[in-house]
């Protein structure tokens, strides 16, 4: 696994990036699919570096604003998630699509009932899916320039 | 190991930092202003993807007609209020009218989790906050028309509970047969007025208004404002109370602009 994140730079691809934002403004403006905590679950999964952590405390935060929710509660829980998924590492094989599968079905439900959402199961089912073609596109964009 | 520690040490102080601002959130008004104000393009971004996605109606003949139809509620709902003023003049019982109220204009600048055709609209975010003399439990309006209550504030901006919202519910009774219930939003833009005693007369068509008590003063609302229109009403003797289902008059996908009352 120590070999994929060697081969994987995730400056090689502005697009994921691009991506990001875009997620981040779904996620804080129409869409009540946590984006964000999927695509910080598809960063630290691939590049497993302290950053992501960085990101997602950041990316908690502007969320928070535009929730109008106290300041922090979002990003407690990003960087909470991203600890129990390097607890994991260590006994699993997470660079995956089966862990990401699970994990993201977990963490978007997890997410969704403890902010008060509805129709947790469906929507957690849906952001399963979701996360793992992030997976296999924020992987595909980060080393198609090594082909 | 030393990336590991890195990333334990990252984790660590990025979640204490986060308890310190969970915790001092309320005193940290000043950064969280600074983010509305920044933030306030992609929100408006958002605002301005759902009114363009709205589906507009077809005709604006339909247009016309729902305005007029609004209108003349309104008028209804007047003349009733009239009739029912001058039977209790002439049985020499006097009313008091409620005190005028202040109404504050406030932009819709977003909608939280609404993707039209899709989700159904819940709550709206207007741009008027505590600095604007908003408080929570206010009622904020369109033409005559509830549209809901404010739930959350922030410096600058507001959360609004549409009143189709699950979370809300007030004391209702409908103008022309005065039946009194509870209204209760159900969510995807529907209400249902329950609790309704069997003894009391539902009618479809018949319009829903705020219940106020004799001295006029119940919660934050105004009178003569109409929360929606009865569209079924479910009535089975066997059972304690009768119920109707009413829907709002107004799109709420469509609103650029409410008014709070703040009195």
């Amino acid at each position: 696994m120590e070999s994929i994140s060697k081969e994987l730079h995730v400056s090689h691809s502005l697009l994921v990036w691009v991506f990001f934002v875009c997620c981040l403004i779904l996620e804080g403006t129409i869409s009540s699919i946590p984006l964000v905590l999927l695509f910080l679950l598809v960063l630290y999964v691939l590049f497993k570096k302290s950053w992501v952590f960085f990101v997602a405390f950041g990316t908690g935060i502007v969320l928070d604003i535009l929730y109008l929710q106290s300041l922090g509660a979002t990003s407690l829980f990003f960087i909470f998630f991203l600890l129990v998924i390097v607890l994991y590492e260590k006994k699993f094989e997470i660079t995956t699509i089966p862990f990401v599968l699970y994990a993201s079905f977990l963490g978007s439900g997890l997410f969704l009932w403890v902010f008060g959402y509805e129709h947790v199961f469906l929507q957690a089912l849906f952001s399963s899916v979701l996360g793992v073609v992030l997976f296999g596109g924020v992987r595909y964009l980060c080393t198609r320039k090594l082909l | 190991m030393n990336k590991r520690s890195n990333i334990f040490v990252s984790c660590i102080v990025l979640g204490i930092i986060s308890v310190v601002l969970l915790v001092l959130s309320p005193k940290l008004g000043l950064i969280r202003s600074a983010g509305e104000v920044l933030l306030t393009p992609v929100r408006s971004g958002g605002s301005f993807f759902i009114t363009w996605f709205s589906k507009p109606s077809d005709n604006k003949r339909i247009q016309q007609l729902e305005q007029e139809n609004a209108a003349l509620q309104k008028q209804l709902v007047n003349q009733t209020q009239l009739q029912n003023e001058n039977n209790a003049l002439r049985d020499q019982f006097q009313t008091t009218s409620p005190q005028p109220s202040t109404l504050l204009p406030a932009q819709v600048i977003g909608a939280l989790h609404f993707i039209p055709g899709v989700t159904s609209l819940e709550s709206i975010i207007i741009d008027k906050g505590k600095k604007d003399a908003i408080k929570i439990g206010q009622t904020v309006v369109y033409k005559n028309n509830v549209v809901g209550k404010i739930s959350t504030i922030s410096d600058h901006m507001a959360v609004v509970l549409l009143v189709s919202n699950t979370s809300l519910s007030f004391p209702a009774k409908t103008s022309q047969t005065n039946a009194l219930g509870i209204l209760r939003g159900k969510g995807n833009g529907e209400m249902i007025l329950e609790q309704v005693v069997l003894s009391d007369t539902l009618k479809t068509t018949d319009v829903v208004v705020p219940f106020l008590d004799a001295t006029g003063q119940n919660t934050s609302f105004a009178p003569n404002l109409i929360v929606g229109k009865i569209v079924s009403v479910d009535k089975k003797t066997s059972n304690l109370f009768q119920q109707a289902q009413v829907k709002s008059q107004i799109d709420f996908a469509k609103l650029s602009m409410v008014f709070v009352l703040v009195n």
